[in-house]
């Protein structure tokens, strides 16, 4: 086989390797370790209200197909949090209105819980789950 | 389009054509190989595609055919045209699958690389899904046409810059994008046999060296 062409292959392949995965070994024992699992973690959103407007923000568990409709508030502002039960999935709606036409802004995903290891200790970052629905 | 090709073909006017001179007389054969591109992107300024293909590419007669595999490495945020009076913002990622056809042509030397104009299509089937959502985007049957620049790097590695019409039915997305593929040709003697078009045993020159 052309001897260029595993040439490149060689290198595409030892980038991806190099940039494919992290691995956390430190051990900082002055680090802050929350050994705790949390039950709730925040659900962020970023959106669109330059105009101070009230938007309409509808909140689903699961998939917005599925239609369980958790939440449905207003908001003048341009982001918005909910508190929620880690470890489910959750899918927004956010409606802009302008003159006739309403743009429906969807977005969603999974509120993990996440941890990483310290000096041999697992630990537990407050989970968040960070959705931009801002307007295009 | 038509501007851009305009554009080439009075560029390269005045450059010298590498086939036309006395030595160069050919006479071409079916000559095919295996080709590979790893580097078949897709993009302009709102969006990108990223991609690879395998296929043959007739070193003879300098045509090319394979199969693509593309796709948009990142969930964007895409508008969709629901109504009159809804538009749709998802957060879409997009899978393209084609038979990609190209021919290249017009021989001339830029920058001291041999270069060609080249054109082509990409038949296939434009797919992808939503994140918070089951539903998936409608399916979209794709006709792209392709024109540019293709270079001829050593080893038979040819360098294709150009512009396609990438349809995709987005609000926010144009569909003309900028091609940029490396397609690799596998092929374990990369020099072309050449032979004097005057023998009459001569079944015909394949290619000729720069």
């Amino acid at each position: 086989m052309n001897h260029n062409f595993m040439k490149y292959i060689s290198i595409f392949l030892a980038l991806i390797t190099i940039f494919s995965c992290t691995v956390e070994k430190d051990c900082n024992p002055s680090s802050i370790c929350n050994p705790w699992p949390y039950d709730y973690g925040n659900l962020n959103l970023k959106l669109t209200n330059d105009h101070n407007d009230s938007i309409l923000i509808v909140l689903y568990s699961g998939y917005v197909d599925d239609q369980e409709v958790i939440s449905e508030v207003y908001t003048q502002s341009n982001q918005y949090s909910f508190y929620l039960p880690v470890g489910n999935r959750y899918s927004v709606e956010v409606y802009y209105v302008q003159g006739s036409v309403t743009t429906v802004a969807l977005d969603g995903g999974r509120l993990n819980q996440e941890t990483f290891i310290n000096c041999e200790e697992t630990c537990y970052r407050e989970p968040n789950l960070n959705l931009n629905l801002r307007k295009l | 389009m038509k501007w851009f090709f305009l554009t080439i073909i009075l560029f390269t006017h005045f450059l010298g054509y590498s086939q036309q001179n006395e030595e160069s007389i050919t006479v071409k054969k079916f000559n095919p190989v295996s080709s590979i591109s790893v580097l078949n992107n897709t993009f302009n300024l709102n969006d990108y595609y990223y991609g690879f293909s395998m296929g043959i590419e007739d070193l003879g007669f300098e045509w090319g055919a394979r199969f693509n595999f593309q796709f948009r490495p990142f969930f964007k945020r895409t508008l969709i045209q629901e109504n009159s009076t809804t538009i749709r913002q998802y957060r879409e990622k997009k899978y393209f699958i084609s038979l990609d056809f190209d021919k290249r042509f017009f021989h001339f030397d830029l920058a001291g690389t041999q270069a060609q104009l080249f054109v082509g299509t990409q038949l296939g089937v434009l797919l992808g899904n939503y994140r918070a959502t089951r539903i998936s985007s409608k399916a979209l049957l794709n006709v792209v046409p392709i024109g540019g620049l293709s270079f001829l790097l050593k080893d038979n590695t040819f360098l294709k810059i150009g512009f396609c019409y990438f349809k995709d039915d987005l609000i926010e997305v144009p569909d003309g994008k900028i091609v940029l593929n490396l397609i690799f040709t596998l092929k374990e003697n990369p020099k072309f046999q050449e032979q004097d078009v005057n023998d009459s045993n001569n079944e015909g020159l394949i290619f000729s060296e720069p």
